[in-house]
């Protein structure tokens, strides 16, 4: 059970139980969408930018516990960022979870998903929403 | 019931090397038996040759047992003449060459295709996708809540602009028993060609397409005992020159000119480059394997235990089976109210129990039952009912996980 434990740390746990901002919103600045083809998991997230600046971001969709988690995470951590900050946070968390880069520099909270290093089959649920909002901000 | 489990399992060296094993996945793939393995062992090591082409014994003795499975098949499946047969890649091959090499010539705008609500990705997208080309429209025939068809509404829905109807045996998903022979009835009354995809039944169920009648059926090696890359089309006699190459090139040539080429008839002209022989001769021994049992006992077998999962997760708080057909085999989906299918099966997987989770490769059925995915328990002959409580201790254990 320690394996799962590990994947399943308590700051995922926390977070799938009470996800942060986890609503629709009718009229959202932007919506960035994210679909895992294996496995059916879609959410969305729902971004309000001022000043080059994230105001707000809530999410909706189904997914299991760990991509659950990670869009809160996600939205707990970049809401008020620069949008240059949320780019490097995102990079940040996606080279953590890819093991390019060690857990010691990243925030607590990023290092809850580094044991889908050895789940080699959970690491989209913990990237999925990260990489397409990377991909957005990119863009932006 | 009296079937002998135990002695069967010994068949399958996988549970030698992973004597904990659990193995709940075999609507997906099957385990293989050592005959199966030692079969494909002994041709690469002891007969591996050319195949159609080579005039010294080693390659006539390999193209001997190559056309000697296609005579196996044939019998298995109930098929008087071998040459009915075509080897493919698998099931989703078979299907997309009845959709290119024979329907798609034939559709025109404004026809349609029939399949029904419960087919699986690999007999829904090759009809959408030629439907779409040829502006054809393509027609589902619904499910009701408990995931049967809704076969009294076929009549509003065949008409004569009807070309072909796709139906699924067994679902991969609900595990719903089709009942075919209303189906090909039916069809026939109309003079429709019917596809059968019998990907699920093929190992547990006795099919005989001479009492059965579909015009074509399709199923993979790797499902019924045998290895992967393989697969099978019947199909009757009278649509054998109706069908057209799939892929071109040599092996499926009668005289090549390099303005023009003369093809082979059915089969031979959909098996064009070196086919996968071994592969062909391991579905050999997995029939060879399937005649030793009784499927008629296997088929009981199997629903057994499927029914006993169904009737012991009735009674676990927060589990829920997707639907309840009139008659379902040994497949079963299921889902909790909170715990997400994926996180169920790392935990299962943790546990040395291997089921499937996700949406099957059947996204429309699952979205018209509301929900993306579920965890799905399919059965198989190596299975056991000590199988079935495992599954369900370890479905307790993970309830007392994740509620704190």
């Amino acid at each position: 059970m320690s394996n799962l434990n590990k994947l399943y740390d308590p700051v995922i746990k926390a977070h799938q139980a009470n996800p942060y901002h986890f609503k629709k919103i009718a009229n959202p600045q932007f919506t960035v969408k994210s679909y895992n083809s294996l496995c059916g998991d879609h959410y969305d997230l729902y971004v309000d930018i001022q000043d080059g600046r994230i105001s707000s971001i809530h999410f909706y969709g189904q997914g299991c516990a760990i991509s659950m988690a990670a869009a809160s995470v996600l939205a707990q951590t970049l809401e008020g960022k620069k949008i240059e900050e949320a780019v490097q946070l995102s990079k940040l968390y996606l080279d953590l979870l890819t093991g390019i880069i060690p857990g010691s520099i990243a925030p607590d909270e990023f290092n809850a998903f580094t044991a889908v290093i050895s789940f080699p089959e959970r690491f989209e649920c913990a990237t999925l929403v990260w990489a397409e909002l990377n991909k957005f901000l990119q863009g932006k | 019931m009296s079937f002998p489990v135990v002695d069967i399992k010994s068949h399958f060296p996988i549970f030698q090397h992973h004597p904990d094993l659990i193995y709940l996945d075999s609507a997906a793939t099957s385990q293989k038996p050592q005959s199966v393995i030692d079969a494909l062992t002994n041709f690469y090591e002891k007969e591996n040759a050319p195949i159609h082409r080579g005039l010294y014994p080693l390659a006539a003795q390999a193209t001997n047992r190559y056309e000697q499975v296609r005579k196996e098949v044939a019998a298995f499946i109930g098929a008087s003449q071998p040459q009915s047969i075509a080897f493919t890649k698998g099931t989703t091959e078979s299907i997309n060459i009845v959709a290119q090499s024979f329907l798609k010539n034939k559709l025109q705008p404004g026809d349609n295709v029939v399949i029904t609500h419960m087919e699986h990705h690999a007999n829904l997208i090759p009809w959408q996708q030629i439907c779409l080309l040829k502006n054809a429209e393509l027609r589902i025939i619904p499910i009701n809540e408990k995931g049967d068809l809704e076969l009294e509404q076929i009549g509003t829905i065949l008409d004569r602009k009807t070309k072909l109807i796709g139906v699924v045996h067994v679902s991969n998903t609900l595990g719903t028993i089709n009942p075919l022979e209303k189906i090909i009835e039916f069809a026939h009354a109309l003079q429709l060609p019917v596809l059968v995809d019998a990907a699920q039944s093929i190992s547990h169920y006795p099919i005989d397409v001479t009492k059965l009648n579909p015009d074509f059926l399709v199923f993979s090696s790797h499902k019924m005992f045998g290895p992967m890359g393989t697969g099978v089309l019947y199909a009757q006699e009278k649509h054998w020159n109706e069908i057209h190459p799939l892929n071109y090139g040599g092996g499926a040539i009668k005289n090549v000119t390099l303005a023009e080429t003369l093809h082979k008839e059915y089969p031979y002209n959909l098996e064009a480059g070196t086919p996968n022989v071994a592969g062909v001769i391991g579905l050999g021994a997995a029939i060879n394997f399937i005649k030793k049992l009784d499927l008629n006992e296997t088929s009981v077998y199997v629903e057994m235990l499927g029914s006993m999962l169904v009737e012991k997760l009735q009674n676990e708080n927060g589990f829920h089976v997707l639907g309840s057909p009139d008659k379902r085999t040994g497949i079963i989906s299921f889902y909790h109210k909170t715990i997400h299918p994926h996180d169920i099966a790392s935990f299962l997987g943790n546990a040395n129990i291997a089921v499937r989770a996700g949406h099957h490769c059947t996204q429309p059925l699952l979205n018209t039952m509301g929900i993306s995915s579920t965890a799905r328990a399919s059965f198989s002959i190596y299975n056991t009912k000590e199988d079935v409580d495992k599954l369900i201790n370890a479905l307790r254990e993970l309830k007392k996980f994740w509620v704190q």
